[in-house]
């Protein structure tokens, strides 16, 4: 009787404190410089397991229910999407490998830890470097030499991860007159911002193997450049 | 005297059933225009209220830009043709489609 007494207050005790606990929040916040839709899938990566998230469309509004602690998370991460397109230069340093040796290490096969291993000991070529200047949602391109080019069409940037989207990067091999560009390779990429991606490019008949080596570097915005 | 006057100004019973028609058709006339105007103030009222509903609110302005932000499970290159495979080290290696 004595024990079932204190479960009974045990309960009633507890009862409240796991309401208390599970109680969720809302959140709405309207945005001003980004497509809402832009941002939903980043938005619903940060949420808990009782987390929803509503989209607005007309009103460009997105809504999210979640515990206080992943709210603060949520307002902080729509706070830095929520900005101006920002400015990039992406640094890129293609380097022409020699043909490989077909009776080398190196075979021009789906085998591409060969590729890698002897990619890292051979010297170049030749290297050509060249700097994209872009913005979110924009695009640029820059020549590599006169042989290759390099396209980009920049997509979102995650402050919080540090990686900027590329709808497209590709590269281009150009004839001399620069008439026609041959796509050595193109797609869609997602790179860290401040440390390089090699991107390894196996040969095929057209082209020698080649190595691209891009940085992007996320530019400061320069309201009021000083007057000279 | 006067209880003669009175008399002779009466209207003569013949005239009385006219006379009460006209009256009820008048009395009538003037209640349904009185719906008729109740009705079409409410109707007015009603309409301005409805329009103030779906009235759209405050619109944001246009957003400029409509580029996906990147998640977590997307990867480092995805090309449009060929294969990418990521290696150790945070290199890709491109393995493009064979050109005839």
């Amino acid at each position: 009787m004595r024990y079932g007494k204190a479960l009974a207050w045990t309960l009633a005790a507890a009862v409240p404190l796991i309401i208390v606990a599970q109680q969720v929040e809302k959140l709405t916040v309207i945005l001003r410089n980004r497509d809402v839709r832009s941002v939903t899938a980043r938005v619903t990566e940060e949420l808990g397991p009782a987390g929803q998230v509503w989209v607005d469309g007309a009103k460009n509004q997105v809504t999210v229910e979640d515990e206080p602690a992943r709210l603060a998370q949520v307002r902080r991460l729509l706070s830095e999407l929520d900005v101006p397109a920002r400015r990039f230069a992406v640094a890129a340093q293609l380097d022409v490998l020699p043909k490989p040796d077909a009776k080398g290490l190196f075979r021009p096969s789906p085998q591409f830890a060969d590729m890698t291993a002897w990619a890292e000991s051979v010297l170049p070529s030749a290297t050509y470097s060249c700097v994209l200047d872009l913005r979110e949602g924009g695009r640029a391109s820059c020549g590599l030499g006169t042989t290759y080019r390099l396209d980009a069409r920049a997509q979102g940037y995650d402050p919080t991860r540090r990686r900027l989207a590329f709808e497209s990067l590709s590269l281009l091999a150009v004839d001399p007159a620069g008439k026609n560009a041959t796509p050595v390779f193109q797609g869609a990429a997602v790179l860290p911002v401040g440390s390089p991606t090699v991107l390894l490019v196996n040969p095929t008949d057209q082209t020698p193997p080649l190595r691209l080596r891009a940085t992007p570097q996320l530019m400061p915005e320069i309201k009021q450049p000083e007057a000279r | 005297m006067r209880i003669e006057a009175l008399r002779s100004a009466r209207r003569p019973e013949s005239e009385w059933e006219p006379f009460m028609h006209q009256l009820s058709a008048r009395m009538a006339r003037r209640r349904r225009s009185r719906v008729l105007n109740w009705a079409a103030a409410a109707a007015l009222v009603l309409a301005a209220l409805g329009g103030l509903l779906l009235m759209p609110g405050p619109k944001a302005p246009e957003p400029s830009l409509r580029a996906h932000v990147p998640t977590l499970s997307d990867p480092v290159f995805t090309p449009s043709s060929g294969t990418a495979v990521a290696v150790a080290g945070g290199a890709v290696v491109i393995l493009p489609e064979a050109r005839t």
